[in-house]
């Protein structure tokens, strides 16, 4: 029996002065892809951040590998939401990839030869090695992603936590960064990721949480990811369509 | 160099360069992080403090020319200026832009009423006053180019030391807080390094042209490069070669303001900047 990624309890979390999320447990389990689900305004983004221990929380507990974020955080990368990114910076894919390494590196530690070994691995990782010294404003969509997912593999976290890894992404990219993640879960890598279409949560994912200010339902996409469950985190009916047989 | 120029000329140009150097250093992040306005409101920010400062060293009986009361004064009403644009923002409805708008020219009003307040109660006292609006570097002693050296190439060995976080920082927050550096602090340590340069660059360029120091060197250089470290080293060097080329065309023709000559021969750089890299990205 594998054990859990992270587990959340009664996690309750105020944001801008209204309560974001409230009274929310789930767990993750280790080396699994999990996709958060749910409406716009239900709290996905605030649970990440707390997951990271970017913002207090006003009750409950989350353990990451057994240890709280804070102290675990060097055990997780985060692939922010590329819309939040300013893409003018003047900085080459190598570039990004090395900033993975900045928290290892410290302040005045060289940056050796061994370093740059480790930064064209992970873009080999993701077959972005061809284009190490291009601008990161001349990519597209899809390869600014795979740049930042060749990110998260240098830091060599146990988790990754992902915010919308697909948002506005041709569908033969998804495919490719699908294909990288699963990659990732096989070296024993934990995933977790802000998704937001519903028609493919069953197809990339084999767990789920579903998220509306509270979790309706958390676990194996097969077990969990029904009509009744998707209706009830959406607040609509008709949503066949979405979840396929269900 | 002392025979061609004069004494006094060749300490200001040894003051210039250095600060030319290390605001030009320091504004690449500045420029990248799109602070530029908060540091000119906080330039403007220096002026009822800088007067303050004045009738405190005036009351005292200090030397009128007692510039570290004035910059002390300075640097503590610039302080309180970007306080109170931290708290109208975080506190109120009101954007940044439009706390920052407010605090500047309310700040600048505020100090130009204690100038005109000065000057009509003791006229001749202030005659050095207006050399930190508008920038001055006839009356440099020793002393001043001493200080303004020594905090230029501190500001300058900060920007090396933290210049991984900081380009972190600017590039992507959370991966500098989840590298141990928090957000606040790095956010803090940049606008404290703008601070300082603002405060020591009053004598030089005066404070209505110092954001200029922070700006268009780093305007120019990212023009030329693609990189965060290529761009502050260019930015320190094209910084620090304004900075000297216009402090001595002020000292050959005296009555130029230094700080405005420095602005101009920014301006002309980055202008060729402009038109050279736009003809050469259009050959390619």
């Amino acid at each position: 029996m594998s054990a859990n990624a992270i587990t959340v309890n009664e996690l309750t979390v105020d944001y801008d002065g209204v309560t974001a999320i409230e009274d929310v447990y789930f767990a993750v389990r280790a080396e699994k892809l999990t996709a958060i689900v749910g409406p716009n305004g239900a709290g996905k983004s605030t649970l990440i951040k707390a997951l990271l221990g970017l913002i207090p929380t006003r009750t409950g507990t989350i353990s990451c590998f057994a240890t709280s974020p804070k102290q675990y955080r060097k055990n997780i990368s985060y692939v922010p939401q590329r819309a939040q990114i300013d893409w003018e910076f003047p900085a080459n894919v190598f570039d990004v990839v090395a900033m993975g390494l900045y928290g290892e590196l410290g302040l005045l530690r060289r940056f050796s030869s061994a370093h740059k070994d480790r930064v064209h691995s992970a873009l080999t990782d993701v077959d972005m090695d061809d284009f190490a010294m291009r601008q990161i404003s001349q990519l597209s969509g899809g390869q600014q992603q795979r740049v930042f997912l060749a990110r998260s593999i240098v830091q060599d976290a146990e988790l990754i936590l992902l915010d919308e890894p697909f948002g506005g992404i041709d569908a033969k990219s998804e495919a490719v960064i699908v294909d990288i993640l699963r990659r990732q879960k096989q070296n024993g890598k934990s995933i977790v990721a802000v998704h937001h279409d519903l028609s493919t949560v069953k197809d990339y994912f084999d767990d789920v949480i579903l998220l509306n200010k509270t979790v309706t339902a958390f676990g194996p996409v097969d077990d969990v990811f029904t009509k009744s469950n998707v209706e009830k985190t959406y607040g609509v009916s008709n949503l066949d369509f979405l979840t396929g047989r269900a | 160099m002392t025979e061609l120029i004069g004494y006094n000329t060749a300490l200001a140009l040894v003051g210039a360069l250095l600060f030319g150097f290390s605001s030009g250093h320091v504004g690449a992040f500045v420029y990248l992080r799109k602070a530029s306005l908060l540091s000119d409101s906080l330039a403007h920010a220096t002026l009822p403090g800088l007067i303050i400062g004045f009738l405190v060293s005036t009351f005292l009986g200090m030397e009128e020319k007692n510039s570290w009361v004035l910059l002390l004064g300075a640097g503590i009403s610039a302080l309180f200026g970007v306080v109170v644009i931290q708290w109208i923002t975080a506190r109120t409805k009101l954007g940044f832009d439009t706390a920052i708008a407010a605090v500047l020219s309310v700040f600048f009003g505020f100090g130009i009423v204690l100038l005109t307040g000065v000057q009509s109660v003791s006229v001749g006292q202030q005659a050095g006053l207006e050399d930190y609006i508008l920038g001055s570097v006839s009356g440099m002693l020793l002393q001043d180019v001493v200080v303004i050296g020594l905090v230029s190439i501190m500001c300058s060995a900060a920007v090396v030391v933290y210049r991984r976080p900081l380009t972190a920082f600017i590039f992507d927050p959370v991966l500098s807080e989840m590298a141990g550096y928090a957000q606040h602090r790095m956010s803090f340590l940049l606008s404290l390094l703008a601070l300082v340069i603002t405060i020591i660059g009053l004598k030089i360029v005066g404070l209505i042209l110092v954001v200029a120091m922070l700006t268009i060197p780093a305007a120019t250089a990212r023009l030329w490069t693609t990189g965060v470290w290529s761009m502050s080293l260019l930015s320190a060097l094209f910084g620090s070669a304004c900075a000297g080329i216009g402090v001595i065309i002020s000292a050959l023709l005296p009555n130029l303001p230094s700080g405005a000559v420095i602005v101009v021969i920014m301006f002309i750089a980055l202008g060729l900047s402009i038109v050279v890299t736009h003809l050469r990205a259009s050959n390619v």
